[in-house]
């Protein structure tokens, strides 16, 4: 199983990486993808970790756009409030009236206050370099994230660590009982987690943060969080 | 560009609690981003801080507790309560009991986002003594309304020494002498046309600038004045005058009028004494009953006398001085209407207080603690007339409010009504055999105080009882294994050592909790070194002279001491107020963070105490 775990989702990315070595992309995604990922033998407490939100009017990247993007820092285990970011994204589409019902974030709101798409993204990969990458349900935030990158640099994937905490609860739940809910604070709630108002980037990005120590914990206890159990656990 | 407030559910928690409620959300928000979210899992225990940094923590859920070096609980802490790592003289761990998620604060940084309200500032100190008192403070300046309400010149006192600047330390002192009352001289410089206020010199500044520098009493005043001192406004609130007493720390302030002319002077004293005029009234009146049903009638007179004081916040140790004297007239009152009514006295005798009726820290709560010393040769009819009489007396106090013993040390009961032979032998038995079943009846008697009767037959008891009780190492060691015999709860709010008291589920006994223990161990100190006082703080204060107990100690005890003392008065004053029955437990529900932080400091100090006496005193 060691084998197929060290042949599959790490030399991916590194295969990956050998490919793009080559060309030079503008910064901050050249810092991005020239930092070496993390050993997988490290515990993952060690490893400096972001963790990211999107709330966004739809699912497909293609059509779709991020409204929101919050995320905040963790290193040496804790969260680190000083590193918080939320921006909210000006767009040109307009949002659908069932997307406003749930984030509470209305087009005049948005047009504002808001940040140039381009100038959150870059904002984003900057604070990426060297970091574990968190989001719970990464599939969305990985799918935006990626669309961005490949209008803007032309690249089809984006060769970092992604952990997943909506995966690593599923992982989990194979050694505990099933658990049908999977959003995040039904998670939460089973980690006795305070219940945190929802659909805020940021604040889902610090739900998550904690929900992500919380099972550090529930899976290791005072062992080493050895980082190529939760990327097997987020791979699945 | 970011959202006016960045963390909406942080910044919403934090302004839940004490004493973060009392900032701006604006505060709120540079707080809140520099603060660090921790998970300790249970069984994991906080991680010793390597850096010099102070932090302050706020548990956000779970449950921790703390423990000192030797592995002893220090306290137990759940939800919303704020603990801090003080490296100086805090030196404990921190384990989590539940999976626990932990808010940091880098101590420094927070002081500096409260900067600008120093009410905050005090109430997140490290040292829980400092917490203690701010909070007694805190509650002072918030008194709602009475006293604290009216305007300063209703209150000002007008008696005041004014002395032009050329005087001499000598003269302005030798004025000061004269007017009675007064204990500050202001400085006005009348060589203007308009008399200002240049300075102030009180009886202290004399002892301490004059006196202890030896300074040239022919030397004007204007050498050792306070130059431009505190004022206040003639319409200004009392409040703010105490405010600015309570600010500045200092007792004396001067009053002016419009054209900042010195019109008057306010003082502590004078707030206390413009209160004890309502007592000083029903202390009168008491004294003009004729029967019984005109006493208590009186009853209810008394309790809104104690509604005032506890409203007002007065000082604990004076809201139980100025009950204390309007038990005492009750008593005394009672003991003449008896005597009218079963006839005249028949031999000598003495009224005694005991327990804390004769420490003078009476609440509304207090039951009676009293006896009957007879002369020697009392005849057993006269023992009879006593029996009746101590009856009548015991039950009128009753009947005004005074509830009788339940454990029967009162003047009706024959035991305790007995001729100055066998109390003599009392006093003799118990210090010679200090057993468990004589102790308590011993730790209520070791207080007296004589009300009423032949004094006479009080001081050759009371020499008895010094005489038995001085250096008295048995005696002194037996109340110590005593005092010990509960320790004050820990881990309060845990249910752990709350009492079940029937359909109102746990509660928090505070007289058993803190009150108690420090009565016990204030009296073995100054037994111990023979201290004849009776009050509580007057024992602690004498420990401190006798260097018993060092400054910071001392410090603890009383603050704990006065803010539990405090809190009892603030429930029973909120008891009044709901109406319901008055009660010495409180449910922990109603507290707030801080309130159950300041509790766990008083039970902490408290505990500390114990074991400081169990050391000295090896019991």
């Amino acid at each position: 199983m060691l084998a197929w775990f060290k042949s599959t989702p790490l030399k991916q990315l590194e295969a990956q990486r050998d490919r793009i070595a080559t060309q030079v992309y503008p910064e901050p995604l050249q810092s991005l993808v020239s930092t070496p990922l993390a050993d997988t033998l490290t515990d993952a407490r060690l490893l400096d970790v972001i963790v990211l939100d999107f709330e966004t009017n739809g699912l497909n990247p293609q059509v779709h756009n991020v409204l929101s993007m919050g995320w905040v820092e963790i290193t040496n285990g804790i969260i680190n409030l000083g590193s918080a970011r939320h921006y909210l994204i000006r767009s040109e589409t307009a949002i659908t009236g069932d997307s406003a019902m749930i984030h509470h974030l209305l087009p005049e709101q948005l047009n504002k206050a808001g940040l140039d798409e381009h100038r959150a993204f870059s904002q984003l990969l900057k604070a990426m370099v060297g970091k574990i990458v968190i989001a719970h349900g990464s599939v969305i935030e990985k799918g935006f994230l990626e669309h961005y990158i490949n209008q803007h640099y032309h690249l089809s994937s984006l060769p970092i660590l992604w952990l997943d905490t909506l995966k690593i609860e599923q992982y989990r739940s194979q050694i505990r009982s099933t658990k049908p809910d999977w959003r995040l604070a039904s998670v939460r709630k089973c980690y006795h987690l305070p219940d945190y108002p929802a659909h805020h980037a940021l604040m889902d990005a610090i739900a998550t943060a904690e929900l992500y120590l919380a099972q550090l914990h529930g899976l290791f206890g005072s062992a080493p969080a050895k980082l190529e159990v939760l990327i097997k656990a987020s791979q699945r | 560009m970011m959202d006016s407030t960045l963390l909406p559910n942080i910044v919403a928690f934090l302004g839940a609690i004490e004493p973060f409620n009392q900032l701006p959300n604006a505060v709120l928000d540079s707080i809140a981003i520099n603060m660090e979210i921790q998970f300790l899992g249970k069984g994991e225990s906080l991680a010793p801080l390597l850096t010099q940094k102070q932090n302050l923590f706020i548990i956000r859920s779970g449950v921790i507790e703390q423990r000192l070096p030797d592995g002893s609980l220090r306290s137990r802490l759940g939800e919303k309560d704020i603990f801090g790592f003080s490296l100086e003289n805090e030196n404990y761990q921190a384990n989590a009991l539940e999976n626990s998620l932990i808010y940091r604060f880098d101590y420094a940084a927070l002081l500096h986002c409260v900067a600008d309200y120093p009410i905050v500032t005090e109430q997140l100190a490290l040292s829980a003594n400092r917490r203690l008192q701010s909070s007694v403070n805190v509650q002072w300046s918030e008194g709602e309304k009475g006293l604290f309400f009216k305007s300063v010149k209703e209150v000002a006192s007008t008696r005041i020494v004014q002395v032009p600047p050329s005087m001499t330390i000598q003269e302005v002192a030798r004025l000061m002498r004269h007017e009675t009352g007064c204990s500050c001289a202001v400085i006005v410089d009348n060589s203007s046309l308009n008399n200002t206020l240049v300075g102030m010199v009180t009886d202290k500044d004399m002892t301490k600038r004059v006196v202890a520098d030896a300074v040239d009493v022919t030397l004007p005043i204007t050498h050792v004045m306070t130059e431009h001192p505190w004022t206040v406004g003639n319409d200004e609130l009392v409040l703010s005058a105490v405010h600015v007493m309570m600010k500045h720390n200092i007792q004396n302030v001067p009053v002016l009028d419009a054209n900042k002319q010195v019109v008057g002077l306010i003082t502590p004293q004078l707030l206390v004494q413009k209160h004890s005029v309502q007592a000083v009234f029903l202390i009168e009146k008491i004294g003009r009953c004729q029967s019984l049903e005109e006493l208590t009638a009186l009853a209810l007179e008394r309790q809104a006398i104690f509604e005032a004081m506890a409203e007002a916040n007065l000082p604990s140790h004076l809201i139980g001085q100025v009950l204390t004297m309007i038990y005492d007239a009750f008593t005394q009152r009672l003991i003449y209407i008896a005597e009218k009514a079963l006839g005249p006295i028949p031999c000598r005798y003495v009224w005694l207080a005991a327990g804390s009726h004769a420490r003078s820290e009476i609440h509304l709560l207090s039951d009676q603690d009293n006896a009957l010393v007879l002369e020697n040769n009392a005849t057993d009819s006269d023992r009879v007339y006593f029996n009746h009489f101590a009856m009548y007396v015991c039950k009128g106090l009753a009947e005004c409010g005074y509830a009788l013993c339940t454990g029967r040390f009162m003047a009706a009961t024959p035991k305790w009504c007995q001729p100055l032979n066998v109390w003599l032998q009392y006093y003799r038995k118990w210090a010679n055999n200090p057993e468990y079943d004589m102790l308590l009846s011993l730790t209520v008697f070791l207080e007296i105080r004589p009300l009423a009767g032949d004094n006479t037959l009080f001081d050759i008891l009371e020499k008895q009882r010094v005489v038995q009780v001085k250096g008295n190492t048995r005696l002194i060691s037996a109340l110590v294994r005593n005092a010990l015999q509960t320790r004050p709860p820990l881990g309060i709010f845990n249910n752990l050592v709350l009492e079940k008291e029937g359909k109102n589920g746990k509660r928090l006994n505070i007289k058993k909790a803190a009150i108690g223990h420090l009565v016990d161990l204030a009296r073995i100190y100054a037994l111990h070194d023979g201290g004849e006082m009776l009050a509580t703080e007057a024992r602690l204060r004498f420990a401190l002279d006798h260097q018993s107990i060092n400054e910071s100690s001392y410090q603890d005890l009383s603050g704990t001491y006065q803010y539990m003392m405090q809190l009892r008065y603030s429930h029973h004053l909120r008891c009044l107020r709901s109406g319901k029955p008055l009660s010495n437990t409180l449910n922990p529900d109603h507290f707030g963070s801080f309130s159950r932080q300041h509790l766990k400091d008083a039970f902490r100090i408290v505990s500390g105490f114990q074991d400081a006496v169990k050391m000295k005193f090896g019991a």
